[in-house]
């Protein structure tokens, strides 16, 4: 390769991901002028550097020096929020997801084991129409998936790791109010930041609505969704929406909770037993006052479900155990306040971490430690993977030295 | 291990020796016996940059930085494209970013590679690009030093 090459590649690189020579010298803790001899051919950059850009960038190294294809996720959000531009942590934060989606991709494909990502479903919708389509469609695929990863109709602990078992690589990220989460589709695999400034209860709701996304909108020719507050009346995002809420809080779940609460039932019910030749009826009468489900019912089913209370609320409506009249008032009570004078009598869910959410992590480390005992990545290696988890070298150090690396 | 002729005690080696991870700074480091690596086996020692972005610890590298200075070693972030073809090569096979540097360099310039890693994975690519007649040990070096009498059984075990 001449070396003009890299300096052309370099360049068309940095411009292709739409950044000034002065943004990536400040990435990369290098002088403009550096960056700009490097792209003139006039100095080749250092190993160093070029690992740094590589990840910086989001690409290998090897994506530098060849024909580099894709778009950098940080960039995106860059793009998507711009008020993330002072933010170094917020951008560390999505640059280390990347690598570790890039590493976790690499491992696989170096162990031969199947990729998580491969065994994602494609779910073949029409675009939907209307609003009440968009929500059908949502709730229907949502009951269909939680079918597939085997969750029944009982409560999500993390979603993190459920995304990540789907392999989707999900992170928190500090992103400004208007934004509830970015999806972006690499060929390497699925990418997922959800607003880690939004409350734990709404970043559960928008790690499942980025679900949705990667399910059923991205594409090859669509590998971005960015999901903001003056976008919610686009049918995708309805859907999403829709999607989300059934994903956390089932229909037979709900219904399920609910009954158990001695709530939920008709004012009058008829039943009746036949014995091939003649029947005999029997009637149970509950008291409306009774069955009318209260604020205080509501948040018990938020918590149990790590929703909000307004999404327990509308998911109750929409399966008719509210009436319109009924949520009306609980949404009112909601308002003034009403949450406040029951939280002193309920405890807060402990499953409204995601940020606990380690699966990904984990996976990366047991694909590494793999790969070491396979003789297929070095001490050097595996400590350098496990960095990107927060991993110290003393901790690698032990667990590699109980190995017996084969051959 | 890899034979070179002892200079006379006092002056260095022309052949450079280069740490291939911060595994081997880190052992003497910890030991605070850096001077027997610079000093005892009189190689002129070369690390890259890669290498040295990868001692974290603050005490150590604040230590490493006064040997720097000091010129007790040298840094270097290799930068021709045969070194970054063959760095790039090595990545792939498994090898972290400073082994791979450091090996790439020291096979495009000729130098000797000190490196404990043992790993199949590490020993396969040295030996893909020849270069597997080029490692020495810790254990080498000390093993070196002591028998050009530059340290004694003593020190070495101590270590």
């Amino acid at each position: 390769m001449a070396e003009e090459s890299l300096a052309q590649r370099l360049r068309s690189f940095r411009e292709r991901q739409g950044l000034s020579q002065e943004t990536l010298a400040k990435w990369l803790g290098v002088s403009r002028s550096a960056l700009a001899s490097y792209e003139s051919g006039m100095r080749n950059p250092g190993i160093s550097v070029l690992e740094n850009m590589a990840y910086r960038l989001g690409c290998g190294v090897e994506s530098l020096l060849t024909s580099p294809e894709g778009i950098d996720p940080t960039v995106v959000l860059l793009r998507a929020d711009p008020g993330l531009q002072e933010n170094e942590e917020a951008q560390e934060c999505v640059r280390k997801c990347v690598r570790i989606g890039q590493e976790v991709s690499w491992l696989e494909e170096r162990l031969a084991v199947p990729r998580a990502s491969e065994s994602m479903p494609s779910y073949r919708v029409q675009p939907p129409s209307s609003k009440m389509e968009s929500i059908r469609q949502g709730e229907r695929i949502a009951a269909q998936e939680r079918q597939r990863l085997g969750l029944g109709y009982t409560p999500i602990e993390n979603v993190v790791n459920v995304l990540s078992d789907s392999g989707v690589c999900a992170s928190l990220v500090p992103l400004s109010a208007e934004i509830s989460g970015v999806s972006i589709m690499q060929d390497n695999g699925f990418y997922v930041f959800v607003n880690s400034n939004h409350s734990p209860a709404r970043q559960r709701f928008s790690l499942a609505h980025e679900y949705a996304h990667v399910l059923l909108d991205l594409k090859h020719d669509s590998r971005v969704v960015i999901s903001q507050s003056s976008d919610a009346d686009a049918l995708r995002e309805v859907r999403a929406n829709a999607f989300a809420a059934a994903f956390l809080a089932p229909e037979e779940g709900c219904v399920r909770f609910i009954h158990a609460c001695g709530k939920g039932k008709p004012s009058r019910v008829e039943y009746a037993s036949f014995d091939e030749h003649s029947e005999v009826f029997a009637n149970e009468r509950n008291v409306a006052v009774e069955q009318s489900i209260q604020l205080y019912d509501i948040l018990l089913l938020a918590d149990h479900f790590g929703v909000s209370p307004e999404t327990a609320v509308y998911r109750l409506a929409n399966i008719r155990l509210l009436s319109e009249k009924g949520r009306d008032d609980v949404l009112s009570s909601l308002r003034n306040g009403g949450v406040k004078r029951f939280r002193g009598v309920f405890r807060s869910p402990s499953f409204c971490r995601e940020d606990q959410g380690s699966s990904f992590r984990d996976r990366l480390m047991g694909l590494a430690l793999e790969a070491y005992r396979r003789g297929l990545v070095t001490t050097g290696r595996v400590v350098e993977i496990a960095s990107l988890a927060d991993i110290g070298r003393e901790e690698v150090e032990e667990a590699v030295s109980s190995l017996e690396p084969i051959g | 291990m890899v034979s070179h002729p002892s200079p006379p005690t006092g002056q260095r080696r022309e052949t450079p020796l280069l740490a291939a991870d911060s595994c081997i700074l880190i052992n003497f480091l910890r030991l605070k016996s850096f001077p027997v690596l610079t000093e005892a086996c009189a190689f002129r020692l070369v690390i890259t940059r890669s290498v040295l972005k990868e001692i974290t610890d603050p005490a150590q590298r604040a230590m490493l930085d006064t040997f720097l200075k000091a010129g007790a070693l040298k840094e270097v972030d290799p930068d021709s494209i045969e070194v970054v073809r063959l760095h790039l090569s090595l990545r792939q096979d498994g090898l972290g970013e400073g082994e791979a540097s450091s090996l790439a360099y020291a096979a495009v310039e000729g130098c000797i590679l000190a490196c404990d890693e043992k790993n199949r994975c590490f020993i396969t690519a040295a030996e893909k690009i020849g270069f597997l007649d080029r490692l020495v040990t810790t254990r080498d070096l000390l093993n070196l030093a002591v028998i050009e009498k530059r340290l004694s059984l003593e020190q070495a075990n101590l270590s």
